[in-house]
C-alpha cells in the first residue's frame, strides 16, 4: 500500500484533478480486456513529459511500481496493475502534435486514439496503416507498447514498421529520445525498436513519431467461400507463394461464420467450412490484375463461391463479417478467451487442424478467425468462467494451443503481447539463455523493477542472471 | 444491494472489457475517467452486486451521471444494454429509499402533481392547437409532449399547419395529455412511469386513436415501447414523409444551404427513426445535405438529458457537437427533438461572429420551403 503522503506528492506534480484515489475509481483501473485484475493504489494522469519524469523520479526513490495504461483494451494483461502502486493513465496526453505533409510523418502524444490519427491523416490524403480492430478506442502508446498489428498487416506491416522516433522516460525519471524524423537512421542501437513492444516494462513512452504513406488510390475486396477448410488453407499458401501481396487476407472458420450469422444475419453461407477475405489496394490497374489473379487461385483451389464487392457498401458488408467475428463469438457464452498464437504462413492449415483437435479433445467450443495471410490466427474459446471444471479444460486447451504453435515453428503472440497471460510459456519459446538475455536488458534499464513488474517475466529479472 | 441485477448477471459477465464503449460516451470523453464509462459502470455494478464494495455516494454518482443515450450499446460488441442496467440500478436505489438526485427532485414533484416536468397547469397544454382538434375524436391523434406543449410550441404549430393545409384530419390531446413517463422512468421510478402510461392510454382510447404522432423524440421512444401494442406510433417526421409521398406536401422554395441533420438518441438509437428527417430535408430544393462523422446509430448525444441534472455538462456536450458540425462546414443544424433543440441552442449561445450557426427543428425548417397540398 502506498503512503497517502506520497499520493499527495503525486497530486502536487500533476494537479489534484489528475490523481484518482477513490475506491470506486481504483476498481475501474484494475483491468484490461483479459480476465486478470489488480488494484492500483492511485491513478495518475500525466499531461506532459515533465510530469511523467517527476512521477518516475518519485516512484524510483520510493520503489513504487508504475503500470502505464492506455485504453486498457490489451489482450494480455499488460496494463493490469498486479502489484498495486501507480496506474499511470496516459489517456489525457491525447494531442496530435504535428502532421508533416512534406516529410510524411506525424508526431503524437501517447494517449491519442489510433483511429483519430488515421482519420486526421486521411484528411491529407495520407495513410497510417496499422489498424488494430480495437483502433476506435486503443491508444497510440498502447499500440506501440504492444506492437499492435491490424487487418492491413500482410502488405503494410505492423506498428513497429511505422514508429521512427520516440520520447520516453526511464525508470529513474530521465527523459531520452530515440530515432528521429528521418526515414533512414542507423546511428547507434535501435532503441526505438527495443521500446516498441516492450509493454511498459522498459520505459514510459511520452511522444511518438510515425511515418505516413500516401493513401492507396484504389481497392478491391472479395470474399471466397469454401466447403472444406483445407481448400481455404491451400489457397492461402498458394496466394502467398505466387508472390501476391494483398493488403488483407483474413480467414473465418465454420463456428465463427455461424456465430456471425446468428448475431447479424448478413447472409453468410452457414454450410461453408471457411471464408477467406481479401483486399487488394494500390494503383487501379495493379489492383485489377491482383484481384483477378486471387480469384483465379481461389477457384482453382475449390472455392464454391466468390463475392466481389462492387462498391463501398458491399466492401463494408464484407468487412462487417470479419469485424463481427469476435463480438459474435462473444455472444455465444459469457466468457470468451482470445488467443493469438502465430505460425509460419505455410503452417496455417496445420494450426487450424491442431486447434480443432484440441477443441474436440477437451469438449470445448473454439471458433477460429484471424489474419491467415500472416499466419496470425485467433482461436477463440467460448466458455463460462463460473464453471470451474470447464475452465480447467480451457487452461489445458490454451497450453496445448501454445504447444502446437511452437511445434510448428511459431510464436506465443503475433500481436497481443505476453503481459501476464503468456509469461509462463516464455521460457518454452526462448529457453533459459534467451530469457536471461531479455532479463539483462530489463534489469539494466529498470534496476529496481518498478516498471510494470510481473509482466513478460515470470521471475524477477536481475542483472546477474 | 443491486440484487435485481442478478437477473442480468450473465449479461454483465459478457462484458469483454474491450473499451469500445469509450468512443461514443460523452460522459467518459468529458474528463476521460474510466469509472464513468459503461465498462467502468458495469464493473461497479458487479462489485456492488457481489458485495465487493458498498453502494457509496461515489457509485451512486456514477449511476446517476449517465445520459441513457445508449451510444455505448451501439458500439458494444457484446450488445450490452448498459442503459437498461443503469435504469434497473436506479430502480433499486429508489426501492431502497434513496431519493432522486437533488437537481431532479423538482422535476419529479412537478410530474407527480402537474403531470409535466415544469409544474405548469393542464389548461395551458394545447393553446396552440386548433380548438376543433382539441375536441374531436379521430383515428389520428397528435401527442405533443411536454416540452413542445409548454415551451417549443413552434414545433407543433409548424407540423399541424402542414396537416391542416393538406386537409388531414386529426385530434390533439391537449389538456388530456400527460407526461409520457420517460423522465421518471430514467430516475428509476417505474411505477410512476407506468401510471402515466396508463393515463395516456385511456386518453388516447377516449379519442378513438389508431395512430398517434408526436413531435417529441423522447415521447416517440416511450410511446412506441409502452403503447405500441395498441396504437401505431409515429414521429411527426414519419407522418410528414407519408404525406410527402402522397403528394400532400409541395417543396417549392429553394433552400440553398448546407444542412446537417444531427441524430437524437431517443429518436435514432431508441426509436429506430433515422431516415424520415433526412428524407424530408433532402427534398428541400437546392439543399446540400451533410453528415456528422458519427451519425445514425453511432451519433453522439448532445447532452440534452442532462439539462436538469447537470446543466454545465449539457452545455459543454452541446458545444462539442456544434463544433463538429461547424468543422464539416454546416450552415444549419437540423434536429427532430425538442430536447436537442433547446440544449443545442443553449450550447450555441457562447458562439460569436461567423461561428454562429442556425439550429432548427425539421418541421419548423420545412415551413421555409414546403406548402401543404389539398387533395
Ligand atoms: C476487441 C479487440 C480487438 C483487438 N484487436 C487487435 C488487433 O487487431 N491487433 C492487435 O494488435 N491488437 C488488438 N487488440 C489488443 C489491444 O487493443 C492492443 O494491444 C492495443 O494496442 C492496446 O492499446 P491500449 O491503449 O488499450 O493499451 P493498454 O491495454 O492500456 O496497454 C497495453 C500495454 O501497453 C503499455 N502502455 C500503454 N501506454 C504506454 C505508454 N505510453 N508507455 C509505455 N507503455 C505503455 C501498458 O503498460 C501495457 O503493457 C484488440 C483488443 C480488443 C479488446
Ligand atoms: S463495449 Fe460492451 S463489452 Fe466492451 S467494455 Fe464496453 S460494455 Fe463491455
Ligand atoms: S448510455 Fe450514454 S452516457 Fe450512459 S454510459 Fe452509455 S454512452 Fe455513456
Amino acid at each position: 500500500m502506498m503512503d497517502s503522503s506520497l499520493i499527495d506528492q503525486l497530486a502536487e506534480i500533476v494537479g489534484q484533478k489528475n490523481v484518482l484515489r477513490a475506491p470506486e475509481e481504483l476498481l475501474t483501473y484494475g483491468y484490461d480486456a483479459t480476465r486478470d485484475e489488480g488494484r492500483p493504489d492511485c491513478v495518475v494522469f500525466p499531461t506532459t513529459t515533465e510530469h511523467v519524469s517527476a512521477v518516475m523520479r518519485l516512484a524510483s526513490e520510493h520503489t513504487i511500481p508504475v503500470c502505464a495504461r492506455g485504453a486498457a483494451s490489451g489482450l494480455s494483461g499488460g496494463s493490469v496493475p498486479i502489484t498495486g502502486g501507480i496506474s499511470l493513465a496516459m489517456t489525457r496526453m491525447n494531442h496530435i502534435l504535428e502532421i508533416n505533409t512534406d516529410d510524411l510523418f506525424a508526431r503524437v502524444e501517447p494517449g491519442v486514439v489510433v483511429a483519430t490519427l488515421i482519420d486526421e491523416v486521411a484528411k491529407h490524403g495520407l495513410l497510417y496503416p496499422p489498424d488494430p480492430s480495437s483502433m476506435r478506442t486503443c491508444t497510440m502508446g498502447g499500440a506501440v507498447a504492444e506492437n499492435a498489428g491490424g487487418l492491413r498487416g500482410l502488405k503494410y506491416g505492423v506498428t513497429k514498421d511505422y514508429v521512427i522516433g520516440l520520447t520516453a522516460v526511464a525508470a529513474d525519471g530521465r527523459v531520452f529520445h530515440t530515432g528521429g524524423v528521418t526515414m533512414k537512421n542507423v546511428s547507434g542501437y535501435d532503441m526505438t525498436k527495443l521500446l516498441v513492444g516492450s509493454e511498459g516494462t522498459l520505459a514510459v513512452i511520452t511522444e511518438i513519431t510515425v511515418k505516413l504513406i500516401p493513401a492507396p488510390e484504389a481497392r478491391r475486396s472479395l470474399m471466397a467461400i469454401f466447403g472444406d477448410i483445407r481448400d481455404a488453407g491451400r489457397t492461402v499458401s498458394e496466394v502467398i507463394r505466387s508472390g501476391l501481396i494483398p493488403a488483407t487476407l483474413e480467414i473465418m472458420d465454420r463456428i465463427t461464420i455461424n456465430a456471425v450469422e446468428d448475431a447479424k444475419g448478413i447472409g453468410l453461407p452457414r454450410e461453408a467450412d471457411a471464408l477467406l477475405l481479401f483486399e487488394s489496394d494500390g494503383d487501379p490497374a495493379v489492383v485489377e490484375k491482383e484481384a483477378a489473379r486471387i480469384e483465379e487461385i481461389c477457384r482453382a483451389n475449390g472455392a464454391s463461391e466468390i463475392r466481389v464487392a462492387a462498391d463501398d457498401e458491399e466492401r463494408e458488408s464484407i468487412y462487417t463479417a470479419r469485424r463481427a467475428s469476435l463480438p459474435s463469438l462473444a455472444r455465444v457464452k459469457p466468457t470468451c478467451i482470445l488467443e493469438d498464437a502465430t505460425v509460419p504462413r505455410s503452417k496455417v492449415l496445420e494450426m487450424l487442424n491442431a486447434v480443432n483437435e484440441i477443441a474436440e479433445r477437451h469438449g470445448l467450443v473454439i471458433g477460429t478467425f484471424g489474419h491467415a495471410g500472416d499466419g496470425n490466427l485467433h482461436p477463440t474459446i467460448i466458455c463460462d468462467e463460473r464453471d470451474a471444471e470447464e475452465m480447467e479444460r480451457v487452461e489445458r486447451a490454451i497450453d496445448e494451443i501454445f504447444e502446437a504453435a511452437l511445434r510448428l515453428g511459431g510464436t506465443l503472440s503475433g500481436e497481443h503481447g505476453i503481459g501476464l497471460a503468456k509469461r509462463r510459456y516464455m521460457e518454452r519459446q526462448f529457453g533459459p539463455e534467451g530469457m536471461a538475455m531479455m532479463s539483462r536488458v530489463k534489469a539494466a534499464l529498470d534496476p529496481k523493477n518498478i516498471l510494470n513488474p510481473g509482466k513478460i517475466f515470470e521471475v524477477t529479472p536481475c542483472l546477474t542472471s | 444491494m443491486f440484487d435485481v441485477l442478478r437477473e442480468f448477471e450473465t449479461d454483465i459477465l459478457r462484458c469483454l472489457r474491450c473499451a469500445e464503449c469509450h468512443a461514443g460516451c460523452p460522459v467518459y470523453q468529458d474528463d476521460i475517467n474510466e469509472s464513468y464509462a459503461a465498462r467502468g459502470k458495469l464493473r461497479l455494478m458487479r462489485a456492488v452486486m457481489d458485495g465487493e464494495i458498498e453502494l457509496t455516494e461515489g457509485v451512486m454518482e456514477r449511476i446517476n451521471r449517465c445520459l441513457n443515450c445508449n451510444a455505448c450499446m451501439a458500439r458494444c460488441p457484446a450488445g450490452l444494454d448498459t442503459d437498461m442496467l443503469i435504469i434497473r440500478a436506479r430502480c433499486e436505489m429508489r426501492d431502497a429509499g434513496i431519493p432522486v438526485p437533488e437537481n431532479l427532485a423538482a422535476v419529479r414533484a412537478n410530474i407527480a402533481e402537474h403531470r409535466n416536468p415544469f409544474g405548469l397547469p393542464f389548461s395551458e397544454r394545447g393553446g396552440w392547437a386548433p380548438p376543433e382538434a382539441l375536441e374531436r375524436r379521430s383515428d389520428l391523434v397528435y401527442f405533443a409532449g411536454c416540452a413542445v406543449s409548454y415551451s417549443q410550441n413552434r414545433m407543433a404549430k409548424a407540423a399541424l399547419r402542414l396537416l391542416d393545409g393538406a386537409d388531414v384530419e386529426y385530434a390533439a390531446l391537449g389538456p388530456d395529455e400527460r407526461c409520457c413517463g420517460d423522465p421518471v422512468r430514467r430516475m428509476g421510478l417505474e411505477r410512476e412511469a407506468e401510471q402515466l402510461v396508463a393515463e395516456n392510454r385511456e386518453a388516447l382510447r377516449a379519442r378513438g386513436a389508431k395512430t398517434v404522432f408526436t413531435s417529441c423524440a423522447g415521447c416517440t421512444k416511450t410511446l412506441k415501447s409502452t403503447l405500441g401494442d395498441e396504437f401505431e406510433v409515429l414521429h411527426v417526421t414519419e407522418l410528414l414523409v407519408r404525406m410527402a409521398n402522397e403528394g400532400r406536401i409541395a417543396f417549392e422554395k429553394a433552400f440553398p444551404k448546407k444542412v446537417v441533420y444531427v441524430d437524437g438518441c431517443d429518436l435514432g438509437r431508441h426509436a429506430g427513426v433515422y431516415e424520415a428527417p433526412r428524407d424530408l430535408l433532402a427534398r428541400l430544393p437546392e439543399v446540400e445535405m451533410l453528415e456528422m462523422p458519427d451519425n445514425r446509430d453511432k451519433a453522439i448525444c448532445c447532452g440534452g438529458p442532462f439539462v436538469a441534472a447537470y446543466p454545465e455538462l449539457a452545455k459543454k456536450f452541446a458545444l462539442a457537437r456544434i463544433e463538429t458540425a461547424l468543422s464539416i462546414g454546416a450552415e444549419v443544424i437540423a434536429v427532430a427533438c425538442p430536447t436537442c433543440l433547446i440544449n443545442l441552442k443553449e450550447g450555441a449561445k457562447s458562439l460569436e461572429g461567423d461561428r454562429r450557426i442556425d439550429i432548427q427543428e425539421v418541421a419548423t425548417l420545412l415551413q421555409r420551403s414546403a406548402k401543404p397540398v389539398k387533395k
